[in-house]
């Protein structure tokens, strides 16, 4: 009786301890799922290493340096003293945005200030940019992103995301990987796919301890993966961005080749599949490498408490119900874009649509959040602004023509020059040539002109030369000023410039690997090489 | 009193002459070139040396007169005619060079022209901000029934750069399309340039730049390389420790 007692005792403490356990668990994930804890309009204060101490120290006088450089040697035939003065500015703010001797939104301030002083972009257009459309998506993705947040709904659907698929870190990155493919061809905007997965992103990576205040090494690679598939995937379908289709008008009215949707995406959709099936593998494995800690779900318990925590958020609630509905009709209407003038007589563009969700957000009744509620990063919003007047500078004063040109001119693409050599030669300056822009028309419409006469001066098959140069524009992956997707990723605080530039150039570099094995291979088997 | 009537009919008329003068004129002055060229040589004092070259399509004609904006011609000189076979004219605060083959007899296949104009473009002083200077160049064909091709070279003074392409025209049909101006070096000199293929009577070739001094600020150069020192200076506590001394980052 007495060891009857005893056990009944044991057991009950050991139920107590378990529930303690439990209790603890639950307040830990509560506590780190709470993303309000982790705003991304607050700035964190964050510890750098050694590494980045020393590159603050010296990136100040090197961007100086850089900068003074290419201000004061002699203006370069064929450069306009504007071009000049833009290139100086942007090389200063690149070194500084990578070195971060002054925060990256003060440096987007700087480079506003000194393209307007070194007379490289007048004033209007300098301080126009902050209305651009790609501001206002961040502004209206962040409002659209807190609904979420704050109704709890990304919360459900991330645990539901991560005890399907989240057993382990790699399995969770790929369950994004096939996520951004299947959502490529059905929204081609890129920004609306961005501001769709973010604020799953948010809570996965939350749930591997990875936040805007304390990255890690899954955060890195959860973001920067989504950043490579959101752009790379564009690639695999003519309609996946509108470059493409200027692309494939620009092949037909300079050459007369007729692309059609089936010919560029039975060429390009395996190659950019296995191009983001290598990037999956190598950001774990070589360049971000997850620590024992980051390979599974940061929670006592494991995928159990998740699911506890999951059975704890019971029913979907009203406020859930109404997020989903406003977010339900803003994807409607990006998903159905092609229909509006049918349908209203007018266009809703990915902006429009999102503001539309915005407002109703915002209403009163019917609304979910108030604007305090409202988690939007505006010192991200500077930095973009920043960005994109140097990206816009470049392109504006002719900066970034004369950089390309004069590298295929250095280049010494000649007749006589064997095919192949001309081809690697085409596929890299195009892959690497969209760090010196930030419009993936406006490279599209300096680019493809160009590969269009090599291949006419050289006398080889037009397509040839110009549908592979096509398939690299929507590689946008190396600065976050790059593409619209990378501005609203990097605003979330879980990768740096740096890791950005070294992520994006090493999977560039693996695309062009990719594309000229293809050329050799599947292209040649298609009829589209020789 | 002028009524609202004959107001309308004033306004009617000279609509007319301004959107049918140059067709109504084309039968007198029609002529086809195969080629037009224009080079127009700056100086630093302003002044301005043009060199024409045109190459004639047709023979038909023994008169021809070439459009120039300016007044007063310094220097006018044709290549192969005598001295009063070119002059220039005004015809309603337009002005021409008339060339007159009648006394030759026979009208060349290609012709070369020079001249002189003084104030080419403002040379005291900046007309823009930041220093620069402001260079138009502007030509409508309202003599030749067709141009097949145009092109036209502002050449800059040595010791000036240009600093950007303000305004130019024809701008491209369909987006792609190459650029008509262009921006190069010539012994030393910048050059803007624009060609555009196949001018038609009443068409209108621009071409707008601002330039200016290849003179870069001393004061910016020591400034910034005194802020460059500074700081290495006064932030070497960044390698000591880990928290960042130029502020949080995003």
């Amino acid at each position: 009786m007495a060891s009857e007692t005893g056990r009944n005792g044991l057991s009950a403490a050991s139920g107590s301890l378990d529930s303690a356990a439990t209790d603890d668990a639950n307040r830990k994930l509560d506590d780190l799922l709470d993303l309000d804890k982790h705003k991304l309009s607050t700035i964190p204060d964050r510890q750098s290493n050694t590494t980045e101490r020393w590159m603050k120290y010296f990136g100040f006088p090197l961007g100086i340096a850089v900068f003074l450089l290419l201000l004061y040697m002699p203006t370069p035939a064929g450069l306009t003293a504007s071009g000049q003065a833009v290139l100086a500015c942007f090389s200063l703010a690149l070194v500084w945005w990578i070195c971060e001797p002054v925060p990256t939104y003060v440096t987007s301030l700087i480079l506003m200030i000194a393209l307007v002083f070194t007379d490289g972009w007048d004033q209007d257009h300098v301080l126009g940019v902050l209305g651009y459309d790609v501001i206002w998506l961040n502004v209206m993705a962040f409002i659209l992103s807190s609904i979420l947040v704050k109704t709890n709904l990304a919360r459900r659907l991330a645990l539901n995301l991560i005890i399907r698929f989240g057993h382990n870190a790699k399995s969770m990155l790929f369950a994004f990987v096939v996520l951004q493919l299947c959502l490529a061809p059905l929204i081609p905007a890129t920004a609306a796919r961005a501001v769709m997965t973010l604020p799953l992103m948010l809570v996965v990576a939350a749930i591997y301890g990875s936040t805007s205040d304390k990255s890690n090494n899954f955060g890195k690679n959860l973001f920067l993966q989504n950043l490579l598939g959101i752009n790379i995937f564009s690639a695999g379908f003519m309609t996946g961005s509108t470059a493409n289709l200027i692309a494939i008008s620009l092949i037909l009215s300079l050459s007369g080749e007729k692309v059609f949707y089936t010919d560029w995406m039975f060429a390009n959709l395996p190659v950019v599949i296995i191009a983001m099936v290598v990037a999956w593998y190598i950001g774990p494995k070589l360049l971000f490498r997850l620590k024992p800690g980051e390979q599974k779900p940061s929670i006592q318990g494991g995928i159990d408490t998740l699911k506890r925590q999951l059975a704890r958020m019971g029913k979907i609630s009203f406020q859930e119900k109404k997020a989903m509905l406003i977010f339900g009709l803003v994807i409607f209407l990006w998903v159905t874009d092609r229909f509006h003038m049918a349908w209203f007589g007018f266009q809703i563009d990915a902006v429009m649509a999102a503001m539309v969700g915005a407002v109703i957000t915002f209403l009163p009744k019917i609304g979910i959040i108030k604007w305090n509620e409202a988690d939007i990063p505006w010192h991200l919003m500077l930095f973009s602004a920043g960005a994109y007047a140097g990206g816009l500078a470049l392109d504006n004063s002719g900066a970034a023509r004369w950089v390309i040109g004069n590298l295929f001119e250095y280049l010494h693409i000649s007749r006589g020059t064997n095919f192949w050599i001309v081809y690697v030669i085409i596929i890299a300056v195009n892959m690497y040539s969209h760090i010196f822009f930030t419009s993936k028309t406006m490279r599209t419409i300096i680019m493809m002109p160009i590969v269009i006469a090599v291949a006419q001066q050289l006398g080889f098959p037009v397509l040839a030369l110009a549908l592979p140069a096509a398939f690299t524009i929507d590689w946008v992956v190396t600065l976050p000023i790059n593409a619209k997707p990378n501005v609203i990723l990097f605003s979330t605080g879980q990768y740096s410039v740096l890791d950005n530039i070294k992520y994006g150039l090493i999977v560039a570099t693996i695309g062009i690997v990719i594309l000229t094995f293809a050329g050799l291979t599947w292209f040649r088997f298609l009829g589209i090489t020789p | 009193m002028m009524t609202k009537k004959a107001g309308m009919v004033k306004k009617a008329i000279a609509f007319f002459l301004l959107v049918f003068a140059p067709g109504l004129l084309a039968p007198i002055f029609c002529r086809e070139l195969s080629r037009y060229d224009e080079t127009v040589v700056l100086d630093g004092d302003g002044s301005a040396t043009i060199r024409l070259s045109l190459a004639f399509a047709d023979r038909a004609e023994s008169r021809v007169l070439i459009p120039v904006r300016h007044a007063a011609l310094l220097n006018l000189h044709a290549q192969g005619m005598a001295k009063g076979a070119v002059r220039q004219v005004e015809n309603k605060g337009n002005y021409f060079l008339a060339l007159d083959f009648a006394g030759t007899g026979v009208s060349p296949a290609a012709i070369e022209i020079s001249f002189q104009v003084k104030n080419y473009f403002e040379n005291k002083g900046a007309s823009t901000p930041f220093g620069n200077k402001e260079l138009g160049y502007r030509f409508v064909n309202v003599a030749f029934a067709r141009i097949g091709k145009f092109s036209a070279k502002l050449v800059l003074p040595a010791g000036f750069v240009i600093n950007g392409i303000g305004s130019f025209s024809p701008k491209p049909k369909k987006s792609g399309m190459a650029l008509p101006y262009t921006i190069s070096r010539q012994d030393g000199k910048d050059v803007a340039g624009i060609a555009v293929d196949n001018v038609k009577l009443g068409d209108e070739i621009t071409l707008h730049c601002t330039f200016k001094s290849t003179k870069k600020s001393l004061p910016l150069l020591l400034v910034l390389i005194a802020l460059a020192v500074a700081y290495l200076v006064f932030f070497r506590d960044i390698l000591k420790n880990g928290k960042n001394a130029s502020g949080p980052q995003p």
